[in-house]
């Protein structure tokens, strides 16, 4: 594979030909050849037009509403969501595998199907075994219940299981290296970029990561920190586990920048902080996810800083 | 498989960067994204031999492509052209891809926060607001010589904040293994 790293040097003729083919298009023979000239300049030419990509938040969501984009089938063979240590090569093979299989996989979507929410969403998925899954916003599961097992990954977000007992068909959510198992029970699961969360509103669930595993009862609650594997158990009231399906979510503890994570799943558009420093600020308290805009202006309030907001699309968290 | 597996790995990297490409030469994104799609398929058909040049190959077949669409809109009307059949509705983007895209939206953001207000703006104009570069040099009170720099200083910053392609860990065992 051409694996070069982009020079500072290419990175900057990449965009300043993003700008010119933007303004006039008849340039693209001359950009060809400098895209061919050197195989960094491929790679600048990657990066400069992801980071474009990125700017735009509603771009997932317009491709997901219309066919045609990369890897588009939604049922997926099952083998292939098992290995999951390695998500590039799960996403290779899942797709790979999903175009082999062709139109076969689309008439059969039952089972395998994948769920997904958008912005602002949630949905309640109903399993055959009467177990039950609400989705938060922004949240991606992958269902399998083929084998002896039931099995769940979480793919990204956050999810409400409410699981029916089945003492002979164990209840399993993978998320990234760490998996949570169940006879029974209902717990809460979240993904996001600092950690994984785990809450248990009912019953019991273990849960492993690498080499180390924890049980959780009614009540508990288990955040694993990504940066650096660190685990901190913790007691959460019964009733507050997974308080977003309401519309509320209750934050102890928590920072500026997981609120925030939070957030950005029920607004449109970009929520920035200003800096690092206010990110890492803790807060507690009870938000309204229904209503965004509100929820910063508490948020902010608290910490003495202020929403200002750029445009409808950009909304910048500033200290006073 | 696990050449696939690569191929598609190097795919999704580039994916963005082949729908401008395309779209220079076929003039919409939708469009462009057709053309891309269709060279996904046409780059991972199984072929005995290893790829020197897999990410060249890749171009050309877009570029090949995009041209045949160009020729084409000449002499058919936009509604007849149409994605392949299994592209129709009921598919959405696989979760795996989403959770790509959010990774570079969060990678993005953070180096957003961090760009120096004039050129945050800049882009922000640009990209968010599809204002001109005239226009957002007037509204800097810079030149537009200025406000093209700022625009793409921007972009430079925003794409060095991600990560570059990582090489594929095919020599890796597989994790699990069912049952």
């Amino acid at each position: 594979m051409d694996n070069a790293s982009a020079s500072p040097a290419s990175l900057d003729q990449a965009s300043e030909w993003l700008l010119k083919l933007e303004a006039d298009p008849a340039q693209f023979e001359a950009f060809d050849q400098w895209l061919h000239a050197a195989p960094e300049h491929f790679e600048a030419w990657a990066r400069v037009n992801r980071a474009w990509a990125a700017m735009v938040p509603e771009a997932p969501r317009l491709a997901t509403s219309r066919p045609g984009t990369s890897c588009s089938l939604a049922p997926q063979p099952l083998q292939v969501a098992r290995q999951r240590r390695s998500r590039r090569v799960l996403l290779a093979a899942a797709c790979v595998g999903a175009i082999a299989i062709g139109v076969a996989w689309l008439g059969d979507p039952a089972w395998r199907a994948d769920y997904h929410t958008g912005m602002g969403e949630s949905r309640v998925v109903q399993l055959a075994d009467g177990s039950r899954i609400t989705l938060a916003a922004q949240t991606a599961v992958n269902i399998d219940y083929q084998g002896t097992e039931r099995r769940v990954e979480l793919v990204r977000g956050e999810a409400l299981f409410e699981v029916a007992h089945n003492a002979r068909r164990p209840f399993q959510v993978n998320v990234g290296a760490a998996s949570v198992r169940v006879l029974g029970t209902v717990f809460d699961v979240a993904l996001s970029t600092a950690g994984l969360k785990v809450e248990v509103r009912e019953g019991a669930v273990g849960v492993r990561a690498t080499d180390q595993s924890w049980r959780l009862a009614a009540g508990q609650r288990l955040w694993l920190e990504t940066r650096d594997g660190h685990a901190q158990q913790s007691a959460i009231a019964a009733d507050e586990v997974a308080s977003w399906v309401d519309g509320q979510q209750f934050f102890e503890n928590a920072r500026v920048s997981d609120v925030v994570e939070q957030l950005r799943r029920y607004q449109h558009g970009w929520i920035i902080i200003g800096n690092d420093a206010l990110g890492q600020q803790r807060v507690t308290g009870l938000y309204d996810l229904r209503d965004p805009p509100r929820a910063l202006q508490a948020l902010m309030a608290a910490l003495g800083g202020q929403v200002v907001h750029y445009s409808a699309l950009l909304t910048v968290l500033e200290e006073k | 498989m696990s050449d696939n597996a690569s191929r598609l790995q190097l795919y999704l990297h580039h994916r963005a960067a082949l729908i401008n490409y395309a779209k220079a030469v076929v003039g919409e994104h939708m469009l462009a994204e057709d053309v891309v799609q269709d060279a996904f398929l046409r780059f991972v058909e199984p072929s005995d031999q290893a790829l020197e040049q897999p990410v060249a190959y890749l171009y050309r077949i877009v570029r090949n492509l995009a041209l045949d669409t160009r020729r084409r809109a000449g002499t058919e009307s936009r509604q007849q052209h149409s994605p392949p059949q299994w592209t129709q509705p009921g598919q959405t983007q696989s979760p795996e891809q989403q959770a790509l895209q959010q990774e570079d939206l969060n990678r993005v953001a953070a180096s957003f926060a961090r760009l120096p207000e004039q050129m945050r703006v800049a882009v922000q104009m640009h990209r968010l607001g599809e204002y001109t570069l005239q226009q957002i040099a007037t509204h800097l009170s810079v030149s537009v010589s200025t406000a093209h720099r700022l625009v793409r200083d921007a972009v430079v910053r925003l794409a060095s904040g991600l990560e570059a392609e990582q090489p594929a860990p095919l020599s890796q065992p597989k994790e699990r293994s069912r049952g």
